[in-house]
């Protein structure tokens, strides 16, 4: 968009900070509120969704009742707003928010924010932020997951968190800047981290390279911007490069007037350098932007936890770095507590540079929103080595268990695995038992001995490989997958990486990833959580994939899964001798990957409902019904093997995006779930049985989860589609005349 | 049915065994290469909002065209790169596009590489592809971002 071309002179974020006002469509604020005159219920006002997840507890989960079992399929396209006139995208992955009579979103990879009205989709106002070679050089450059709502009744706020790590609070009601926050409505979130910040400088006009190749760097004294090659500093001011990159990827969360905002950071998947960022978590004041405390993820010297990083933890050591919590965050306004799920350390598949649990890595931790303390932490994967971050904001809620009224916090994972805590203490409602696992084979790597694996529910996806998930349907079928699986190295669950080379002990040269480094549960799906029941509806995928590390030769780090970083920007020099490898004989050949697992196009997992949709009791912890990602595939072969066997449908791929009603759960497919062609649906199932109640055709198949509101007596569901140029919000709603008696319903 | 995926290890071989089997007069003159329009447009198009969406992500066009393309790639026939993305791609979940994406994703990354667009869809069918040898220009660049 024009406003936001860089102007490489005038970086102060004075001169950048934009704002337009759409003329003449001005909202009154009172409109058509749901929620007028209600009180608010777990921070949101029923019948609208303040918060990513619907409601401080992230319940995705709305009372209202006018869209039901009886319409579903009638639902039509209200309008459809264009969110690539901003720019282009990745994957729309953004959940808008609905309060006061307004629809809040952001666009493009340079996050604008906008307002939209919500019975037409005409645009009301935007605003973005010019960030330099901050947005250039951003770790997340997308739209992001959304944005976060204030409001203490007359004042009104929309908090962004852009891709160059600024936060904004920009008004609702006319999309200008809050002059009393920070500085002209915006904090330099990179200021109040510790470090220094310096002016930047790039050598190459590109992005950032997975995952922390061609960084911008210090500039040099007097270095000036060259504009025909698009290199050298251009006045950019930001944390010193030589310490890391950090990123945002999701909305802050407002709880009690404190704006609580964390980061992400590079990908792990193939760093050069064996240090970066860690993650921090930050409360700031929603009226003046004033930080008000820190949190370390990756706690320092001194600080509770530190031993947990045997070879040490400060800042700038080799192995320290990343501990990111970057999925949305959940909390208890009235318990004054936020629930931060963190991600893992630096390097995804290889720990040997940080050898020990690594807290807070892969926990989940309740900080006092007040203070910044932490109240307690749960660790689901120490010291992680299978990229199992903790992916989406945990669901609160209150439940009976064993007669007893419990407040708990459940967080579904990549894992597969939903572990159930009490939300005060951070003790599991269920046993969960550090069982030993199995250990690493790679030089350097210290695996930890135990795992906690939760003893219910079951989990709701594939965990590792061993002989009896095989397909068996005749002896013969039975002795090919067990060939095949006894090529990677083999077990209940967290099952190391193998050397590439096959220099382990055992010889493997690949091991059973599963879940694999998307879950289980990723940010595209997740879960709904019911209040009304204390169910929890979780959208999964469930896989088999391998898993295996080998040198990259130009990185800093001993081992990685197969990468060539040569002749990239910020990598070391290629060693003596080195050839690089071309076609297929990149990396270790392709054998050991998902290929692996399958004999003439068939899997050698035998299908089970996994993945999918699944439904829990939360207060008994029982699995109550599974269905799968909107189509089963029918599975077909060529091969001698499987001649007269008729062989059962796959359950659907990807990750159902998933919210739910007073009686529905309703899902879309997510972006690699459904068929791959047109036409694409909505669905719905009764949320009691799982019984399939409707579907409804949609332009394109949702990129993130959808999110529903009554607006001037409709009721709406809007959902993000599209990627690249093509990316928009799609507004259902019933036929005029169609609204029925339900829409003054509410609870 | 659905076309088979997948091409085992021995695939290459087999086919290295074809190709040096084949006069190379006669291999001149048969061999279709990724210049002779193997896909379609709208084909690409398609491929370019899958590529947006599930992969883009982790790859700056750059890794794809140009010089890094041409020194993996160049020779080899197409059935490899095809095997390479849909067992391999997306890093983080491997397989995980159906083989209809992932033949529409290849469409997008020859166009990507200049290659010119034909009337007819590439098929996510392994022997089809094998008979493909991907040739790229000499000078192609990188698209601008
Ligand atoms: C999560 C990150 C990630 C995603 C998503 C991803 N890739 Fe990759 N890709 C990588 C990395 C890292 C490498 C280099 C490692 C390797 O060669 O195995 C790579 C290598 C490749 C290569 C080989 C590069 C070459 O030399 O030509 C191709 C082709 C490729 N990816 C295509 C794709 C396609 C197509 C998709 C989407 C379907 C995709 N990738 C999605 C990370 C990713």
């Amino acid at each position: 968009m024009r406003q936001l071309s860089l102007n490489r002179r005038a970086i102060g974020i004075a001169a950048c900070v934009l704002a337009t006002i759409a003329a003449g469509v001005l909202v009154r604020a009172r409109l058509s509120s749901a929620a007028e005159g209600a009180a608010l219920v777990r921070g949101n006002a029923p019948g609208e969704w303040r918060f990513w997840g619907a409601d401080a507890w992230s319940t995705r989960y709305s009372p209202l009742t006018q869209i039901d079992a009886s319409n579903f399929a009638n639902l039509q396209v209200a309008w459809q707003w264009n969110a690539s006139q901003f720019g282009e995208d990745e994957y729309y992955r953004t959940t808008p928010l609905y309060a006061n009579g307004r629809l809040f979103t952001v666009a493009s990879t340079r996050r604008v924010a906008a307002a939209i009205d919500p019975g037409t989709g005409k645009t009301l106002w935007h605003w973005g932020l010019d960030e330099g070679l901050r947005w250039q050089k951003a770790p997340r450059q997308f739209a992001g997951r959304g944005l976060a709502y204030w409001s203490d009744g007359p004042n009104e706020r929309v908090i962004v968190v852009t891709p160059g790590y600024h936060l904004a609070s920009i008004d609702a009601k006319t999309g200008t800047p809050d002059p009393r926050f920070g500085k002209n409505g915006v904090v330099d979130l990179m200021n109040g981290l510790g470090y220094p910040l310096v002016p930047w400088a790039v050598d190459d006009s590109g992005p950032l390279i997975i995952s922390d190749a061609a960084p911008p760097r210090k500039a040099r004294t007097g270095e000036k911007w060259d504009s025909v090659r698009k290199i050298g500093a251009d006045g950019t001011i930001g944390i010193d490069p030589a310490i890391g990159q950090i990123a945002n990827s999701s909305p802050a969360i407002v709880v009690n007037d404190v704006i609580i905002v964390g980061n992400s950071a590079v990908h792990g998947y193939f760093p050069i350098r064996t240090h970066n960022m860690p993650g921090a978590i930050r409360g700031f004041d929603v009226h003046t932007g004033r930080q008000l405390w820190k949190f370390n993820l990756i706690p320092q010297p001194g600080e509770f936890g530190a031993e947990t990083w045997t070879k040490g933890s400060k800042v700038g050591s080799d192995g320290v770095g990343k501990n990111d919590a970057w999925a949305p965050y959940s909390a208890d306004p009235e318990l004054g507590l936020v629930y931060i799920p963190v991600g893992m350390p630096l390097m995804d598949e290889y720990g040997g540079h940080r050898p020990g649990a690594n807290l807070f890595g892969t926990s989940l931790v309740a900080l006092d929103v007040k203070t910044g303390k932490r109240r307690w932490h749960y660790q689901f994967v120490h010291h992680d080595i299978w990229d199992y971050d903790t992916p989406m904001a945990p669901n609160l809620l209150d439940v009976t268990v064993n007669g007893q009224r419990r407040k708990i916090v459940a967080q579904t994972t990549k894992q597969g695995w939903v572990y159930a805590l009490d939300r005060l203490t951070g003790e599991p409602v269920w046993p969960i038992v550090e069982t030993p696992v199995l250990q690493s084979e790679v030089p350097g790597e210290q695996t930890w001995p135990t795992q906690p694996i939760p003893s219910r529910p079951e989990p709701y996806s594939q965990q590792g490989l061993v002989e009896s998930d095989l397909i068996d349907y005749t002896p013969a079928i039975k002795d090919s997958a067990l060939k095949l699986a006894k090529r990677c190295r083999m077990g209940p669950y967290f099952i190391p990486a193998s050397l590439a080379d096959g220099t382990g002990a055992s010889g493997y040269r690949c091991s059973w990833y599963a879940p694999g480094a998307s879950g289980g549960v990723n940010i595209d799906g997740g879960t709904a959580a019911d209040p009304e029941t204390g169910r929890i509806y979780v959208g999964s995928q469930s896989g088999l994939s391998t898993i295996q590390v080998q040198k990259d030769p130009c990185s800093e780090f001993r081992y990685s899964s197969p990468h060539d970083s040569c002749g990239l920007i910020g990598a070391l020099p290629a060693p003596a001798g080195y050839v690089a490898q071309s076609g297929s004989a990149r990396g270790n050949g392709f054998e050991g990957r998902a290929a692996g697992s399958q004999i003439g196009g068939v899997s050698i997992l035998k299908p089970k409902p996994l993945g999918g949709v699944t439904a829990y009791d939360m207060n008994s912890g029982d699995k109550i019904w599974w269905v799968p990602n909107g189509i089963s595939t029918p599975v077909a072969t060529n091969d001698a093997l499987f001649a007269g066997v008729t062989l059962p449908p796959q359950p659907g791929r990807g990750q159902a995006q998933i919210i739910t009603t007073k009686t529905l759960v309703i899902y879309g497919t997510g972006r690699s779930g459904g068929p791959p062609r047109p036409p694409f649906h909505l669905y719905a199932v009764d949320k009691a049985t799982g019984k399939d109640v409707g579907q409804v055709q949609i332009p394109a198949k949702t990129t993130a989860v959808p999110m529903t509101f009554m607006h001037q007596g409709r009721q709406y569901i809007v959902f993000a589609t599209g990627a690249g140029a093509n990316t928009a919000l799609v507004a259902l709603t019933l036929p005029h005349g169609a609204e029925g008696s339900g829409g003054a319903r509410r609870r | 049915m659905k076309p088979q995926l997948l091409i085992g290890v021995a695939s290459p071989l087999i086919l290295s065994v074809v190709v040096s089997a084949t006069a190379c007069a006669q291999k001149a003159r048969t061999e279709r290469t990724t210049l002779a329009g193997v896909y379609s447009e709208p084909q690409a198009a398609r491929g370019q909002d899958l590529y947006a969406g599930m992969c883009k992500s982790c790859h700056a066009a750059a890794t794809h065209t140009g010089v890094a393309f041409e020194k993996s790639w160049n020779g080899h026939p197409l059935s490899e790169l095809f095997g390479f993305i849909s067992t391999r791609m997306p890093k983080n979940e491997p397989g995980s596009l159906a083989p209809e994406e992932y033949i529409d994703v290849l469409a997008y990354l020859l166009k990507l590489n200049q290659m010119p667009a034909g009337p007819a869809e590439l098929p996510p069918d392994t022997t089809v592809l094998g008979a493909i040898r991907i040739q790229t220009h000499a000078a192609a660049k990188p698209p601008i971002r």
